[in-house]
């Protein structure tokens, strides 16, 4: 059999060495061997996509496809595998979408071609490989290997911020990044040791530990140690800080890569670590964390609705989003009960809907912000009679993001607020008010970026060309798609959800 | 009994060599390439020892020096660190050619001392190894006597260190007083009814260790000495002694863990956790790269004492597998660490050399103006980070999982240890890959000899990490000290 997660997961990594080897300064064929390899990745994974759903269906429950399992120290029981299922599934398609759709746009970066796209290349390997193994010690492998070519990423390619308000230079933004970010990781790892070390199986490996029970104690500590540690990575409050440092400092491409995957990787490693190994300290621990998850939704809201600068306000409105998911995932409780998952179903949900949406958003005002020089929207003024195209995708991601029927927003956050609805009443009727912050923020920018008279320095911006035509409708196709039917989505997931924590959780 | 004989012969021999072809005026490329040769030997030699799996063999005056694979393993790392000290010292020395006779000679010396302390079974002979080890530093240190910083190191090491060997005397005539011998064996056996006076000898004996190993509180020379001294002798301090102390700890610390198990379990362990906190907490406040190494030493030597209190735990508690795990993990970290160390000073010495200076403003740009050099850094940093997959990482990963059974609280520790570490450690290549070259600033050239041995140093904390066979030899080799 091939072993198609191999391929797919190592391929950017032999792309970064091939270019790191090309010889001269031949920008375009670092480009190339980049957009071939994403093209190629996405392949794959549409392809793994469409042969796997029906797989996973005829799997038995909380099985994994496409495995494959190499001894690699045995004396410390840690083997290299991968696999596939529900979770993973569109994790692994997401990252196909935005990886090509990051490549695609790493045309506009000038200087250092050469590190630039090897670096990305390097992130995306690590990014993917948090999803596919099935082995807490390369978990932690690729975690640093998605997290610390960021570093490199935002401190020399980034931007500073000016203007109003707080100055963020993109050398603090990346020393803050790396320090959030490796925390966040010190904590999964203590995590992660912990159920290693308290197993007596002496393995790394999931599908032994998934049969370990954990006294129930060790379950809640373990289980808020690994919530702490990957809502750092998904801009948790009160540690979200790094998240609109790090993002609005960022090069557009790696903007839409850190919003469109990596901050998937918190909410994906609860579920897959936190939900399923520790089924108990999910149960008795996440409703505690609910309250942290309306927080970001409100106050990220909040801090969105203040800012002027459009990637900050777009990264404030990520976090906003991210607290949707840990609202979802707070769920589990009452669904437990009921055996309905809209709650988790929307989580998850959200974070595939998010990822797209949000890299169209900042791959528009990345763009934007390169040609005009000006990352106040106010500034922009009317740029819908100049850039009729941007202006279009934009509203589109605006809309999108708001959770608009139609757009993959409406039906992951209908879902999230039907599960709240049977959790608590007063934490969803709070959490509803966040979404009159997403409105108002977002067609604020609209108002002030796209219409109104044309600021008239502004005549001599360009509007999309065709690489920025062909990701933005690729990325608003993909929302559109899902929005409109999102069964064939949903149901890949749905069936693995039902088996989290070996069927205990329903 | 032979082969285990010819390091410690060898390197006396090329050290007599060294000091009487000096007499003819030799040129002083052909005194380096005789010392280097001699290294060469001794290391050759040490690893064929190793090989030999020599079993105890007793030596002068019954129980003074002893053979056997403990010393066997700790003089081979130590014999090939110098030798790595001493191929780097050419370059970075070439201004004292005149005097290169004594330098070599005095470097051969040392790590003659070096060895000697591992081997040492008898507190006396103990110290007359570790005088031998330190007086040749104290010179070495100071070698650039016209400059002022490395006048002032020397003398500063030379205080502390003077007051370390009276602090170890003294413990030591504790114990003699408390237990009737200076053998370890013995001092167990004779410990008795009364531990007080020997717990009171061993913890200055202890301290007297921490000086060398400069695990806080008793790191305050560091910082300044390493910051004076000739690089390279700065690379030879930052690893030799530290690993050949670390070995004559386990010696030491193990004859007397079945008694005195719990209290020495405290010290180290408190040893450790301030060397960790304190280490990584100052280090981030450096400006100059040598004093930062120094503090990250510390806090390196810091995790080494967290697994040696989980051997000494097992080996009090008879648990004999679970010490095997811990000293395995011992002698691997310790192996990685100060292999990236010598490797991580070799780009110092070179950048050093290059720009002038070992300030962090020196490494502006590093990236763009000589790449291979700014990766071959990056490389080292991250293993001593701990970043995985390097081998800096599964060292550590052993390390804390070694002493999770015995001080879980001690492997959480070290984890939040090594984040801190990551803030300065990136903040070094921040300055290679962030900022733009000063205007003036030349690549930076290397020798072909000094970069293969670099990226076959790195080529080994890369494969490290990722080919588990070195770490099962470590575990192999423990076994076989345990066993014995």
């Amino acid at each position: 059999m091939t072993p198609w997660l191999s391929i797919v997961l190592w391929l950017p990594l032999a792309a970064a060495l091939l270019i790191v080897m090309l010889p001269g300064q031949n920008s375009k064929a670092f480009r190339t061997v980049g957009v071939a390899c994403g093209l190629v990745m996405l392949g794959i994974s549409i392809g793994l996509t469409v042969l796997g759903a029906p797989l996973l269906k005829a799997a038995p429950a909380g099985g994994f496809i496409f495995k494959e399992s190499i001894p690699w120290m045995p004396d410390l029981g840690i083997t290299y595998k991968l696999g596939l299922d529900g979770l993973s599934l569109p994790m692994l398609l997401l990252t196909g979408i935005i990886s090509v759709a990051v490549l695609l746009m790493s045309h506009r970066v000038e200087n250092r071609q050469r590190e630039f796209y090897a670096l990305t290349l390097v992130a995306i390997c690590g990014t993917l490989g948090t999803f596919l193994t099935l082995d807490l010690f390369f978990f932690i492998l690729f975690y640093e290997l998605a997290s610390i070519p960021m570093f490199f990423l935002v401190g020399i390619w980034g931007s500073d911020k000016s203007g109003d308000g707080r100055i963020i230079t993109k050398n603090s933004a990346a020393v803050k990044l790396l320090i959030y970010l490796q925390a966040g990781g010190g904590l999964v790892l203590l995590g992660l040791m912990g159920l290693y070390f308290l197993s007596g199986a002496n393995s790394f490996d999931i599908e032994v530990l998934r049969n370990v029970a954990y006294p129930t104690q060790v379950q809640q500590l373990l289980f808020a140690f690994l919530f702490i540690g990957f809502g750092i990575e998904s801009g948790l409050f009160p540690f979200h800080t790094w998240l609109p440092d790090g993002h609005s400092c960022a090069p557009t491409p790696l903007s839409m890569l850190l919003a469109g995957v990596l901050l998937k990787m918190g909410g994906y490693g609860i579920l897959r670590f936190g939900f399923d190994l520790l089924p108990m300290g999910a149960h008795d621990v996440m409703p505690v964390f609910a309250i942290l998850g309306l927080i970001n939704l409100i106050y990220g809201g909040f801090c969105a609705l203040r800012q002027t600068d459009i990637k900050v306000m777009i990264a404030y409105s990520s976090v906003s989003h991210m607290g949707m998911v840990f609202l979802g995932l707070a769920c589990v409780n009452a669904e437990t009960i009921s055996g309905q998952m809209f709650g988790l179903t929307g989580a998850v949900f959200q974070m595939f809907s998010h990822g797209i949406i949000t890299a169209l958003l900042f791959g528009v005002a990345g763009t934007l912000y390169e040609r005009t020089h000006a990352r106040d929207f106010r500034k922009w003024g009317g740029l819908a009679a100049q850039t009729p195209k941007f202006a279009i995708f934009f509203v589109m991601g605006a809309l999108a993001s708001l959770g608009l029927p139609g757009f993959t927003g409406f039906p992951s956050e209908l879902s999230v607020f039907l599960g709240l609805y049977q959790t608590d009443q007063t934490l969803c009727i709070l959490a509803i008010f966040g979404l009159i912050l997403t409105t108002t923020y977002l067609l604020r920018a609209v108002q002030f970026g796209m219409y109104g008279p044309l600021n008239p320095k502004l005549t001599e911006v360009k509007d999309a060309d065709f690489t920025e035509m062909v990701v933005f409708s690729g990325l608003a196709f993909t929302t559109l798609l899902f929005g409109f039917y999102p069964e064939p989505l949903v149901s890949i997931f749905q069936a693995t959800l039902r088996n989290l924590g070996g069927g205990t959780l329903f | 009994m032979s082969v285990a004989l010819l390091t410690p012969l060898v390197l006396t021999l090329g050290m007599i060599l060294v000091i009487v072809t000096d007499l003819w005026r030799t040129s002083p490329e052909r005194t380096y390439r005789l010392s280097l040769l001699t290294l060469a030997l001794a290391v050759i030699c040490s690893f064929w020892n190793m090989t030999q799996a020599p079993g105890k063999i007793w030596l002068f005056l019954t129980d003074v020096l002893v053979f056997d694979t403990m010393s066997a393993v700790f003089t081979s790392i130590a014999v090939f660190l110098a030798f790595l000290c001493v191929g780097i010292s050419w370059a970075a020395f070439s201004e004292e050619q005149a005097s290169s006779g004594e330098y070599y000679s005095l470097m051969m010396a040392s790590t003659l001392g070096a060895i000697l302390v591992v081997h040492a079974k008898e507190l006396l002979t103990f110290f007359i190894a570790f005088e031998l080890l330190s007086i040749p530093l104290y010179m070495l240190v100071g070698f650039r006597r016209y400059h002022r910083k490395s006048a002032e190191a020397g003398l500063k090491y030379f205080l502390s260190g003077a007051l370390s060997s009276a602090i170890f005397l003294f413990g030591a005539s504790w114990i003699y007083g408390g237990s009737g011998s200076t053998n370890y064996d013995a001092i167990a056996a004779g410990i008795g009814q009364h531990p007080q006076p020997v717990l009171m000898g061993l913890l200055m004996v202890m301290a007297a260790f921490a000086f060398k190993l400069s695990a806080a509180p008793f790191h305050m020379w560091a910082p300044d000495t390493y910051e004076g001294a000739p690089l390279p002798v700065a690379a030879f301090l930052s690893s030799v002694p530290k690993v050949v102390m670390l070995g004559a700890a386990i010696r030491l610390f193990a004859s007397t863990s079945s008694i005195l198990e719990y209290e020495t379990m405290v010290l180290l362990s408190t040893l450790s956790v301030l060397s960790v906190a304190l280490g990584n907490l100052v280090a981030i406040t450096q400006k100059e790269v040598t004093r930062m190494a120094a503090y990250s030493g510390v806090a390196q030597i810091g995790y080494l004492l967290i697994g040696l209190s989980a051997l000494l735990g097992a080996l009090g508690g008879s648990r004999f597998e679970l010490a095997g795990e811990a000293l395995g993990a011992l002698l691997f970290y310790l192996t990685v660490y100060t292999v990236t160390n010598v490797a991580f000073w070799m780009i110092l010495v070179t950048v050093g050399k290059a720009r002038g200076a070992t300030h962090l403003d020196a490494f502006n740009g590093l990236a763009q103006s000589s790449p291979p050099l700014a990766l071959a850094l990056l490389i080292a940093l991250f293993s001593l980070a701990g970043v995985p997959p390097l081998a800096g990482f599964v060292g550590k990963l052993y390390l804390f999982r070694a002493a999770f059974y015995t001080q879980p609280l001690m492997a959480f520790f070290g984890v939040f240890g090594s984040v801190l570490s990551l803030v300065y450690y990136f903040g070094v290549l921040r300055r290679c890959y962030f900022l733009e070259p000063p205007a003036e600033a030349a690549p930076i050239e290397l020798s072909k000899s000094s970069q293969g041995l670099l990226w076959i140093l790195l080529g080994l904390t890369i494969v490290g990490g990722l080919y588990p066979g070195f770490a099962q030899i470590c575990m192999r080799v423990a076994e076989r000290m345990i066993a014995l």
